[in-house]
Parts: C-alpha cells; structure tokens; sequence
C-alpha cells in the first residue's frame, strides 16, 4: 500500500516536471524576444537620453542632461521643432474627430443593408490590404499637377464658372500640402475605420436590434441609442488609436511630400535620425519626452471615454 | 440581417441619398487604379497626348519592361523579380514562425498554471495598448550590436514578436476550447507536446490560417522595418517605391502605372481568393479593447 503511493507520487512529480520542462521550451523564446526587444530597448532608450555619440572615442559617451536641455531649447527657439510637434498634433482631430465618427455613419447605414453594401464592403476592404506606398503614389498622382486627372475634373468644373481658372498646385507649399495629407488620411482611414466598424455592428444580437425596431424608432434614435453604446468599447479604442497616430503618423508625410520638411512629424523625425543614423540619442530624448506628456492624457481620456456607457456583454 | 426589413418612404429615400454618397466613396476608390490600370497599357506618347483616351492597342511591352529597371544597393543590382521573390521568402517566413510562436505562448498561458502567467498576459496587453515613442533609435543600436543590421535573419528575429495581436486571438481561443479532449489524449499516455502538437494545432488551424492570411498582408505591406533594416536587399514594397521614383524622373510613366499593378495584383488575387475568411477575422469581434 505505502509503495504504490510512493510510485504515485513519484509518478505525479516526473509529470510535474515534464510539464515545467514542457512550458519552459514553449516560451523560451517568446520570452527571451520580448525581454530584448521590448524590455531591454526600453531600457536602453532611457540610458541612451542620457548619452551622446563622440566622435573622437567611436562611441556613446555619458553626456548628463544635455538631451533634455537641447530639447527644451529647441522647443522655445527653433520654429522646425514646433511645427513637426504641431502637424503631429494635428492628426488626432483628423483621426478622432473626424474619420471616426463619419466611419460609424458610414457602418452603420452598411449594415441597414443600403443597396449594394456587399459590394461596398469589399471596395472599402482595398486601403486596409493595399500597399500604403502603392496608396499614396496613386492619391499623389490622381492630384499631379501636370499631368493627374483632378487637374481636368477641376479645370472643366470651374471653367463652367471662371474661364482664366488656374489649378492650384497641390503638393506646392505648406499649409496647402499639409492640408492634402490630411485629405489622403480621410480617403484611406475612412475605409480602414469602416471595417473596424462593420466588424463590431455586426456582433450586435440581432433581438437587441429587433426591439428597437418594434418600437418603431428611427435611423437616427437607433443609431445613437442602440448602436453606439453597444459598439462602445471599440469606439474608445478606435478614438485612442486616433490618438496615438500623433506619435506614429510617418508614412503619410514620408511618401506623399518626399522632399519637404515642413510636412514633418514626430514619428518621421525618428525614422529619418535613424535611418540616416545621425541624432539618434537626442531623437530618443525627443520621443521620450512626448510620450511622457502623452500618455497620461491618452490613458485619462482611455479611462473617461470608458465611462460614458457601462459595458454591457452580450 | 437575413430576413428583408421593410422601411418607410422616408427611410427609403435616405437609404438612397446615402447610397449616393457611398458610390462616390467607393469611386474614388476605385477611380485611380483602374486609371493607372488602362494607361499601364499605352506608349508613353498616347499617355502624354491624351490621358483620358483608350490605349490604341493592348500592349504589354510596359510590363515586360518593368523588369529592366534595377535598384542598385552595395549587395548588388535587383529588379522586380528579385524583390518579388524575396519578399515571398521573407513574408512566408516572418508568418510561418510569428503564427507558431504566438500559438505556442498563447497555448501554454492560457491552458497551464504556472507562476507569472497572469503577469506576462498584463505585460502583453499593456505593450498593444502603450504607444511609446522614441525606441527606435535603441532598438537600431542593439540591432546594430547584435550584428542583425542589414541581414534577413535579423529581420525576421525582429517580425518574430509574439505577443501581439495573433497571441491575444489564439490565447482567447485556447482558453475557450474544451479540456476533454487533452484530458482523454493525457489518460491513453501522450505527452504535453503531443497533445498540443496532435490535438490543439490541428483544432486550431482555420482561425491560426486566418491569423496568418492577416498578418502576413502587413508584412507584405511593411515598409518601415525593412526601409531601415534591410537596406541592401529591397523587398517589393521598399523597392517599388525606388522604381516608380525612377520611372517617374525619367518620364516613364504608363511603366510606372505597369509596376503599380503589378505590385497589386498579388495582394489582390490573395485578397479575392480568401476574402470571407479575411473580412470575417481582419479584426476579430470588431477590436474590443
């Protein structure tokens, strides 16, 4: 008797250890990546405000806080800094004020079964799979300036009005070209933002929409009684991802102004330090600091947003 | 939404005004590409003299000499075929081991009890929803230090990530499936790996196919990653932008239009073949977070 409980125990504990063994290799190298990738060059940014590359050793060198002094400075003093900060800040309207509230009209009359939504739907799929080069270069060249079809649409529309009509050019200088940027982003994020949308609508039971519709209410009651407080939770995460394209916006102003700098943003001053490998310390800094004001007021509007309807699970 | 509702008039006619406005959206969505797609086969000269015209006769002269158009890097000189064929490669590749890995770390924490589960989960979490800017630069340094700079092995090591989205997912529905079917194969003698690599993937493969389908069109798409680490060997979205810049400084237009749709057309075939499986997961219950 007190054997075969031995040989069980036993038995129990070289399964226990097969399984630690088991669990051990499965995450291994999960873990080992994030740990490097995320942890350590987390880390590694910090120390790395704190340095400078001397020329002289080859080397980063500790420079104490002469990052953070440099980015104040410039922040005061240098007119380049505060419109790459500004044309950022600019993409949160667009994104959250804008695009997501015309993309949750535009699902919700998709799911009304508007004729041909199945088409829609599919048309609307292109700017979440096709190439974001291939997006732009199609956008910039629609609005080229000699040679884009927008330039006939245009000359013929308001020829009807001004014989001596001139097209403006689209990309030429800046408020105008930042303008169009924000024009490209409404095109494609519209489209992104619908399946986004139509993804959540559709999840809706459809008692829950029957009842509104027995009581015979309309689009519009129905879309802000019913509709928006069910698919809430990816309304405040859509509104959020509005939020952080302050800090991630670069493909847009990379391809669509390629040789301009006054377009620039937060994310494309990084990505070109670092393509160019120069400043890559004091970018660092820059990024650092931004998302220290940032991110409280991302996750204090996260937590307030949150708290406009209970979440109901359904 | 199967069974046919019936709207008022006035009901009608919005739901008309908003179809409206929906085929103008989705014209110009449409609009450029097929532009492009009819002066891809013009001569240069016909696009110059009238850009609204039809071509005079269907030539494919622009396509075939897309591929005479080279990026020279210090690895040596690629054109289309090559960026083609690598970004197969890398995309196959990046997706394979991403999809697996996520499967496997999704599996483990979401069926076994063990010490730091609950916290590597809130880790992962908190990494998809934290923004934070400014890593770059480290990042490129240890690349940098780690000699992964300007290889594709350190490219896929950085698309080897895998608490992202695939994880979340997968992790959802492991957690979901029932546990008779482990116990069952546990009792007649099979170990952990066997049960997950006999049981669980099997069980799990159409979502981890849709999972994959998704992933591997952004990687497809990523411009960013291999624009700053891989600069010797242009993938096809790096290097479609170099040859279309080309194209474009020497005049070259209905070839530019010829590299767009090429660069289109594998995406879109993907796109159409698997659609439903693609529209029904893109986003997964609509991205609650």
């Amino acid at each position: 008797m007190e054997k075969s409980i031995e040989v069980k125990k036993k038995r129990i504990l070289k399964k226990k250890t097969k399984q630690r063994i088991f669990i051990i290799l499965m995450l291994a190298y999960p873990v080992l990546q994030f740990l490097l990738f995320f942890g350590y060059v987390n880390f590694d940014t910090i120390t790395l405000t704190f340095q400078k590359f001397s020329w002289t050793e080859g080397r980063y060198v500790y420079s104490g806080f002469d990052n953070y002094i440099m980015f104040f400075d410039r922040i005061f003093n240098d007119p380049w800094t505060r419109r790459t900060i500004i044309n950022s800040l600019l993409y949160m309207p667009i994104n959250s004020l804008v695009i997501l509230p015309l993309s949750m009209a535009f699902s919700y009359f998709l799911f009304k079964k508007v004729p041909f939504s199945g088409f829609f739907r599919v048309v609307y799929f292109l700017p979440s799979i096709l190439p974001i080069v291939v997006m732009t270069m199609a956008f910039s060249f629609t609005f080229d300036s000699n040679l884009g079809p927008v330039n006939d649409i245009y000359k013929w529309f308001f020829g009807m009005f001004d014989s001596n009509v001139i097209v403006p050019s689209w990309f030429g200088s800046y408020p105008t070209k930042q303008m169009m940027i924000f024009v490209y982003g409404i095109w494609v994020g519209l489209g992104f933002n619908i399946i986004l949308m139509t993804a959540a609508i559709t999840r809706i039971p459809e008692e829950l929409m029957e009842y509104g519709q027995l009581e015979g209410i309309g689009f519009f009651r129905e879309f802000t009684t019913v509709v928006i407080p069910l698919i809430w939770p990816t309304v405040v995460t859509t509104f959020i991802l509005g939020m952080t394209s302050v800090f991630t916006a670069l493909l847009q102003p990379l391809f669509l102004t390629p040789t301009s700098g006054d377009t620039n943003t937060i994310a494309l001053a990084i990505y070109n330090s670092v393509l160019q490998n120069q400043n890559i310390a004091y970018m660092a800094t820059f990024g650092i600091i931004l998302s220290i004001f940032g991110l409280p007021i991302i996750l204090l509007t996260r937590n307030t947003l949150n708290k406009f309807f209970t979440e109901v699970e359904y | 939404m199967k069974a046919h509702r019936f709207y008022s008039t006035p009901a009608k006619v919005a739901l008309w005004v908003i179809f409206g406005i929906f085929s103008v959206y989705a014209f110009t969505l449409l609009f450029p590409f097929a532009w492009m797609f009819v002066n891809s086969f013009k001569s240069n000269q016909e696009f110059f003299t009238n850009i609204w015209a039809l071509p005079e006769s269907f030539s494919f002269r622009n396509y075939s000499n897309v591929i005479s158009y080279n990026m020279n890097t210090a690895s040596g000189s690629f054109n289309i075929v090559h960026m083609f064929l690598l970004s197969v490669g890398i995309t196959l590749a990046a997706t394979f081991i991403n999809t697996m890995l996520s499967a496997m770390a999704a599996y483990v924490i979401a069926r076994y009890k063990f010490k730091g589960r609950n916290l590597l989960y809130s880790i992962a979490l908190f990494t998809l929803i934290m923004p934070i800017v400014g890593t770059l630069p480290a990042q490129f340094r240890l690349m940098q230090n780690l000699g992964l700079y300007n290889t594709i092995f350190g490219l896929l090591i950085l698309y080897s990530g895998s608490f992202g989205f695939t994880f979340f997912i997968m992790h959802g529905y492991f957690k979901n499936i029932s546990p008779t079917y482990a116990e069952a194969a546990f009792v007649d003698g099979a170990s952990d790996f066997q049960v997950f690599m006999k049981i669980m993937l099997p069980m799990a493969k159409p979502i981890m196919i849709s999972l994959a389908i998704i992933y591997g069109i952004g990687i497809w798409n990523d411009y960013i990653t291999p624009s700053i680490y891989l600069k010797n060997y242009p993938t096809l979205a790096v290097g479609i932008r170099y040859l279309t810049q080309t194209m474009v400084s020497t005049g070259a237009y209905a070839e530019m239009f010829a590299t767009m749709i090429i660069s289109i057309v594998p995406i879109l075939a993907i796109f159409i073949a698997f659609r439903n499986t693609i529209m029904e997961n893109m986003v997964a219950g609509g991205l609650k977070g």
